[in-house]
């Protein structure tokens, strides 16, 4: 009975601090000798190994050479960060080396997506799967999807996909994309899934449907999920029980401080006070909020605050972004990675101006989306006059 | 011109016509009346017969003819004997302008059909509602009728209709048209499940479109309610609680806000509340009997503890987003789906008090279940106050007496299609934005599809046609796609 890992969200390479990057990639490297351990036959990865198309060399090869050590089979789709709608995404050229192979392959005709299908040599299980798109834009794939030639393939089957699911949606991801559970095609045993840092673990169909949420974390809001449960992986045994693997790293640290309605001293005396108290993790993740009675946030001696969360925990970050001072009424916009951050951006300025319908609502920040996704697409290797006009084609294209 | 009929007498609102011979005025119908550069629109009331003979004579010669004891008919009978038609003046139309017509047509007049030129005075709003094709009498003119939809969709539309009048066919094509524009979202509650697969053949239904159902066809979403989106507010007016219920279930709602629900119909009782229980402020018998009363009214698929958690926000962006919702109630009891009704239009309603947004309507299906005298729910808080706030109804009854008069006179747009029943009838004309006193048998002998728009936004009220749905809608053109 074919056994194996599914894993998701690894995101190597998120994170400026190098710290945090290196617990993501020691995660990675404890998820595959922990799969190891478990003696499974292949492992997947649906999505997100890494957190951007062209990641870091010097992870990239740490990540190589776990991989090719792991001396198992990976099957992987593209995720919403590693997508390249060039083809140069680094997924594609692990794919071409080898380490991996990518199970997101298939062709349109006559309006129809047909996928191609890959076998493990090993256990016999066929994989296939329909990769993410940036502002989830794979909706469009099922939707042309050739379902039922899927459904005929005899055997075991697994089906690999990056995105939200409408009926399973965490109530933190409202506004997230998502695809119906109609458009997926039925009859497989396992559907892999990732994109949503949530865990799932629900029937459908004879099958089972899963999310594993983040290996370790891709942003604050993760490490703040981490301090709360473990994250990890599945093991799957196809036609038997699935059980989920801790992966543990560094135990994180949350605390959320309320200085609502103190002078700036008091708040800092507040802060430091819980600060000093806190246990020693190897992550602190310490939040100050409110609004000041008296006085500036910026007026808090936050070193101060930092160096007292140090001596607990290595590795502290102060979040300060919902504290203001009394008179403060600027527009602020919360999320935990930039991608959120700009399209709340985009909500908030485009209902403040007077737009054309087409950039009214969401189809405002949908189009403001790929507007900025278009101008900020990295050169993968072409001229620069090749380039800049694919960046004006891409542009225009989103204006017209 | 084409003379058909001409003024041969009566006043102002029962105008007297000859029908020329070889024509058939038909009841409905719209003439036209050239006054110099500017036209008068009547429209036929009643048709009646005139005769120059007398009416002993014309037995005689009928009784001549039934026993065959002659065949010979009358001379010059297209003289002698002929059609009148009562018709009332309904528009002055002057430089391109209609206005209510104050004065007579000039005796004698000769009038024509109704041309698509005589209607250049129609507007084509930004913001496009379709109301069907202009219809003389039976005969359905090329040229369709918009309506301001940031007008009339606010103010509430009323469909009233008998059976088999086309009552589905009509919403199906007012939809279908939504979804060309963006500019109003509308949450249909489909109690027959007939829409949601007839809108997908839109062209862009694929962006515009989103439905729902406990067993979604290809593209559908799962319908599916999570307990934490209940609130006690929605089973107002849907399910009744006696005075000791409601007190227990507001106690749980302020308890555990949220999962008021899940702790209500835990079998233990919460620790928290314990104490309450025991001083007997809550009685253990009430709950007992609350909890039966929620199992029943929630005992189906859609609602859930697990999944779902997302449906109610998702509704509410997606009609933010202008989209049309269609949520398939055809599985569940006409209480569930009530209820199902009540959260979501509950949500739009208090989303739409909290500031400007985009204009939002709801199309309920046999409006009385919830427009009933003495109903309070927030279908007829809407009804009532939804204009201030930018959402209205489309309500769709065959029984349209059962709504309160009230809530007829708030509903500004009535689209009627053919009704057999005079009460029904009545209760429409009686609420009407144009006086119908006189269309009560037009409107027993619309046949189907055929209707009459009376709307505070129209000069007069229109004779309209819907086509079928089948004509109206339109396969999109595929597109050349690659798969990365």
């Amino acid at each position: 009975m074919a056994r194996f890992a599914h894993l998701a969200d690894i995101h190597l390479g998120a994170f400026r601090d190098a710290r945090l990057r290196e617990l993501n990639l020691r995660a990675f490297e404890a998820a595959l000798d922990l799969a190891s351990e478990e003696n499974v036959d292949f492992a997947i990865i649906a999505g997100d190994l890494f957190h951007i198309n062209i990641p870091d060399l010097a992870v990239v090869e740490r990540a190589v050479r776990k991989m090719r050590q792991f001396g198992k089979p990976i099957y992987a789709v593209y995720g919403s960060h590693d997508f390249s709608p060039t083809q140069t995404s680094i997924i594609d050229i692990l794919h071409e080396a080898g380490v991996l192979t990518k199970v997101s392959a298939g062709a349109y005709q006559d309006g129809t997506l047909t996928l191609d299908v890959v076998q493990d040599a090993k256990t016999g299980v066929k994989i296939t799967g329909i990769s993410a798109r940036k502002l989830g834009l794979e909706k469009t794939y099922f939707q042309d999807l050739d379902g039922e030639s899927l459904e005929k393939i005899p055997g075991q089957k697994i089906f690999v996909f990056h995105c939200a699911i409408s009926e399973h949606k965490p109530a933190s991801l409202q506004r997230m994309d998502a695809v119906p559970l109609s458009l997926f095609p039925k009859g497989f045993d396992y559907y892999a899934g990732g994109h949503v840092h949530e865990r799932l673990l629900v029937d459908f169909g004879s099958g089972k449907l899963a999310y594993p949420g983040p290996l370790f974390a891709a942003d604050f809001r993760d490490l703040e999920s981490l301090s709360k449960q473990n994250h990890g992986f599945y093991v799957v045994k196809l036609g038997g029980p699935t059980r989920f693997v801790c992966v543990d790293v560094g135990r994180v640290h949350h605390e959320t401080v309320s200085v609502d309605g103190l002078t700036a001293q008091a708040a800092q005396e507040k802060a430091m006070a819980a600060a000093q108290k806190t246990p020693g993790a190897d992550v602190a993740l310490f939040e100050v909020k409110g609004t000041l009675s008296q006085g500036k946030p910026s007026e808090i001696a936050w070193n101060q605050v930092r160096e007292a969360l140090q001596r607990q925990s290595p590795i502290a970050y102060v979040n300060k972004h919902q504290l203001q001072a009394r008179e403060h009424h600027a527009v602020r916009v919360h999320a935990h990675d930039p991608q959120r951050i700009a399209e709340n951006v985009f909500r908030e300025s485009l209902a403040d101006r007077a737009v054309d319908d087409g950039w009214k609502g969401e189809s405002g920040v949908k189009r403001s989306l790929q507007l900025l996704d278009a101008l900020k697409r990295e050169n993968p290797g072409e001229t620069k006059a090749r380039w800049e006009e694919k960046i004006v084609d891409d542009a225009v294209g989103v204006l017209a | 011109m084409n003379v058909v009929a001409q003024i041969v007498g009566g006043q102002h609102a029962d105008i007297l016509l000859r029908q020329k011979s070889g024509e058939d005025l038909e009841l409905g119908e719209l003439l036209v009346a050239e006054n110099g550069s500017a036209k008068i629109l009547l429209q036929v009331f009643d048709l009646l017969y005139g005769s120059q003979i007398q009416p002993e004579a014309l037995q005689w010669a009928s009784g001549l003819q039934l026993e065959d004891v002659s065949k010979s008919g009358f001379m010059e009978e297209q003289l002698r004997n002929y059609v009148l038609a009562k018709v009332k003046a309904v528009a002055h139309v002057k430089n391109g302008v209609a206005v209510t017509p104050k004065t007579l047509p000039r005796f004698f007049s000769s009038l024509r059909r109704l041309e698509n030129e005589d209607l250049a005075f129609l507007e084509n709003p930004e913001k496009p509602l379709y109301a069907g094709n202009v219809r003389c009498g039976s005969r359905c003119l090329d040229k369709a009728v918009f309506l301001d939809g940031t007008q009339v969709l606010p103010t509430h539309v009323l469909v009233a209709a008998g059976t088999g009048k086309g009552k589905s066919n009509l919403v199906k094509c007012l939809l279908y048209r939504l979804l060309d524009s963006n500019y109003c979202g509308v949450l249909v509650l489909d109690p027959h499940n007939e829409y949601a697969d007839a809108l997908r053949s839109h062209p862009h239904a694929g962006k515009q479109l989103v439905s729902y159902s406990p067993k979604p066809g290809r593209g559908g979403i799962t319908l599916r309610i999570n307990y934490k989106s209940l609130k006690p507010w929605h089973f107002s007016g849907i399910v009744s609680f006696t005075e000791a219920q409601n007190e227990t279930i507001w106690t749980y709602y302020k308890e555990f806000k949220n999962d008021w629900l899940t702790e209500i119909l835990a079998e233990d009782i919460s620790e928290k509340l314990q104490p309450r229980f025991e001083r007997r402020a809550l009685k253990e018998e009430t709950l007992r009997v609350l909890q039966r009363k929620l199992e029943l009214a929630l005992r189906n698929s859609v609602f859930s503890t697990e999944g779902g958690k997302t449906t109610v926000a998702d509704i509410a962006h997606a009609l933010d987003d202008g989209k049309v919702v269609v949520i398939d109630t055809s599985g569940v009891s006409s209480d569930t789906e009530l209820l199902i009704g009540s959260i979501l239009a509950n949500d739009v309603f208090e989303k739409a008090k909290q500031g400007p947004g985009k204009l939002k309507s709801i199309v309920i299906e046999e409006a009385p279940r919830v427009l009933r005298e003495g109903s309070s729910n927030v279908f007829s808080s809407i009804a009532r106050e939804g204009r201030k706030f930018s959402v209205g109804l489309i309500a769709i009854t065959q029984l349209a007496s059962l709504i309160p008069r009230e809530v007829l006179a708030n509903m500004n747009t009535k689209i009627i299609l053919g009704n057999e029943m005079r009460a029904e009838r009545e209760a429409i004309i009686g609420s009407a934005a144009q006086d119908l006193s006189d269309d009560s048998k037009t409107i027993a002998g619309l046949d189907k599809g055929e209707a009459i728009i009376s709307s505070v936004y129209t000069k007069f009220a229109l004779p309209v046609q819907f086509p079928k749905f089948e004509d109206v809608a339109k396969k999109a053109a595929g597109t050349q796609k690659r798969f990365t």
